[in-house]
């Protein structure tokens, strides 16, 4: 993020679709899920809570629906915001279902206790593995367009 | 948004880390963890010089060497082989180019020691396996500390094709891996000669086109200055020229020329030599001299391109079209944007003329390279592994 863009009431990243975005996945609860945020998201969440409104219902609604459908409502999102050129400048690639189920079958099948997935921003029911007993999954993120 | 998925499906047992990969120590656990993933596709230019300065120190440890010119996705190998203890395992999805390229050789290495490679999948590019993105993808499984006796191989042409990685694919002995750098060639072998064909290679060397440096200066039109006729040269300077010939090269009338001088300007008679001497001291003035591939051209002979002789057969190399195989008719030299087909035997006109016809005809892209963007290469020894009919097949009348 260009470090003289300034946050003001209802934008807290130079494109106001992205900061659309941010509110929507922290009012999906990113804030409160996978464990203790960094400082960087901190900032995000504080400045997000204090300069924007909620998340629409319907729309929350609708994007927690299409979540727990298999679907990747955000990622589907954040691609459109950012065309494939700017994705690239960061080596962005989004892997699409097809080939990330073998994958995760494949690692699977080895019942492993802990799964490390770097870089992932996306996450989608039908890859995941069943309840419990979970692997813990660490997933790093590449969050660019983090303060 | 991770953090947003897990919320919504309210998953256990998840942490989400902002924080560089590449180096984060991960703590000791009971069993054993997997690294899957699809790592960032950036180029070393758009690495720091901090974090190659980390692959060279992670390769270092393994007894291993890294290039400056790896991508990143090279150093995700290498931060899973550092990280991953043994029976650990893996599976990364990346762009295929480092089965082949110089740069490529650090995940090629840990697959064959360390990081234990376990097989490869690699999807054509018209699988488009990453949205519109027509490039080789290839899926890497491997298990940390085991070096394999063998690696499977399995070639995927269609997405939807993609089935269990557990077992698919055809195994390539450990010896015949570490034999060459260029590891996509066992994918494409799973298709074999047919019966009754040969390599090209058998045949023909396939040689690239001489280098100018500076087509600016070494490649020039008729009449455009006063060097002696002996010195230029009618060549293919450019791959159209070659897709609108055809199956031959009849004419040279509307071909470039290239200033191909001699290294030793005594072979030139004394009025050749003052007008060339005239343009070599024009070239200098404008810093030719000074360029890369000049300054490094032998015995000082900054100005001696070297053209190779006339190729019989030539050869487009980089398109989003199968290569074009033209028949030379009329001793066109070539540069860099052509490769040469030349003989090992000599063969008669109507042996080369079939063989054209039959590489015309029978040459897919699936069988070059393919990068980002759909242009497909096929470099020299690529080009000499292409199936051609076997040569009394090409003597019958």
């Amino acid at each position: 993020m260009p470090s003289a863009f300034v946050a003001e009431p209802g934008s807290i990243t130079p494109d106001p679709r992205e900061s659309s975005l941010v509110r929507l996945a922290i009012d999906l609860g990113a804030a409160d899920a996978g464990g203790p945020l960094s400082a960087a998201e901190a900032r995000l969440v504080t400045r997000a809570n204090r300069l924007m409104a909620s998340t629409p219902r319907t729309r929350l609604a609708t994007a927690r629906r299409a979540l727990r459908a298999g679907l990747d409502p955000l990622g589907d999102e954040f691609c459109a915001i950012r065309t494939p050129s700017a994705r690239r400048e960061s080596g962005a690639i989004y892997t699409p279902p097809a080939l990330v189920q073998p994958m995760v079958d494949w690692v699977m099948d080895e019942s492993p206790a802990r799964v490390i997935d770097p870089p992932a921003v996306d996450v989608s029911s039908s890859t995941l593995p069943a309840a419990s007993p979970a692997p813990i999954w660490w997933r790093w993120t590449s969050t660019r367009w983090l303060p | 948004m991770t953090r947003a998925g897990f919320a919504a499906l309210k998953l256990p047992n998840v942490e989400v880390l902002n924080t560089d990969f590449i180096r984060l120590r991960s703590p000791r656990i009971n069993g054993v963890t997997a690294f899957i993933g699809n790592p960032p596709y950036l180029r070393h230019h758009a690495l720091s010089p901090a974090t190659k300065a980390w692959a060279q120190k992670a390769a270092e440890k393994l007894g291993l060497k890294v290039s400056g010119l790896a991508g990143l996705h090279a150093y995700f190998f290498l931060a899973a082989a550092g990280n991953g203890r043994a029976g650990d395992i893996g599976c990364y999805v990346t762009s295929g180019e480092w089965l082949d390229v110089n740069y490529g050789a650090i995940v090629r290495d840990l697959l064959l020691d360390g990081l234990g490679g376990e097989s490869i999948h690699v999807l054509a590019p018209e699988s488009l396996p990453f949205q519109k993105t027509a490039t080789t993808a290839a899926i890497t499984c491997f298990r940390v500390k085991k070096p394999p006796e063998a690696i499977r191989f399995q070639s995927i042409t269609t997405v939807a094709d993609l089935a269990s990685l557990a077992d698919s694919g055809e195994p390539v002995a450990r010896y015949r891996l570490l034999e060459t750098g260029r590891w996509s060639t066992f994918v494409r072998t799973r298709n074999a000669i047919p019966e009754g064909f040969i390599e090209l290679g058998e045949l023909c060397r396939v040689h690239r086109g001489s280098v100018t440096g500076s087509n600016r200066t070494w490649v020039t039109l008729p009449g455009a200055n006063d060097l002696p006729e002996s010195v230029l040269f009618p060549s293919i300077t450019r791959a159209r020229e070659l897709f609108a010939a055809g199956a031959e090269l009849a004419s040279a009338e509307q071909l470039r020329l290239v200033i191909d001088l001699p290294a030793d300007l005594d072979e030139l008679d004394v009025g050749d030599r003052k007008q060339v001497e005239k343009f070599i001291a024009s070239a200098r003035r404008a810093g030719v001299r000074k360029g890369y591939i000049a300054s490094h051209r032998p015995k000082g002979a900054w100005w001696a391109i070297g053209l190779r002789a006339p190729a019989p057969m030539l050869a487009t190399y980089m398109a989003r079209r199968p290569p074009a195989f033209v028949r030379n008719l009329v001793g066109a030299r070539h540069i860099n944007i052509a490769h040469g087909l030349y003989p090992r035997e000599e063969l008669p006109e109507d042996a080369l003329t079939k063989l054209a016809a039959c590489l015309r005809t029978s040459i897919t892209l699936a069988q070059g390279r393919t990068y980002a963007g759909g242009l497909t290469k096929f470099e020299p020894r690529e080009m000499e592994r292409l199936p051609v009919p076997a040569l009394d097949s090409l003597l019958r009348s």
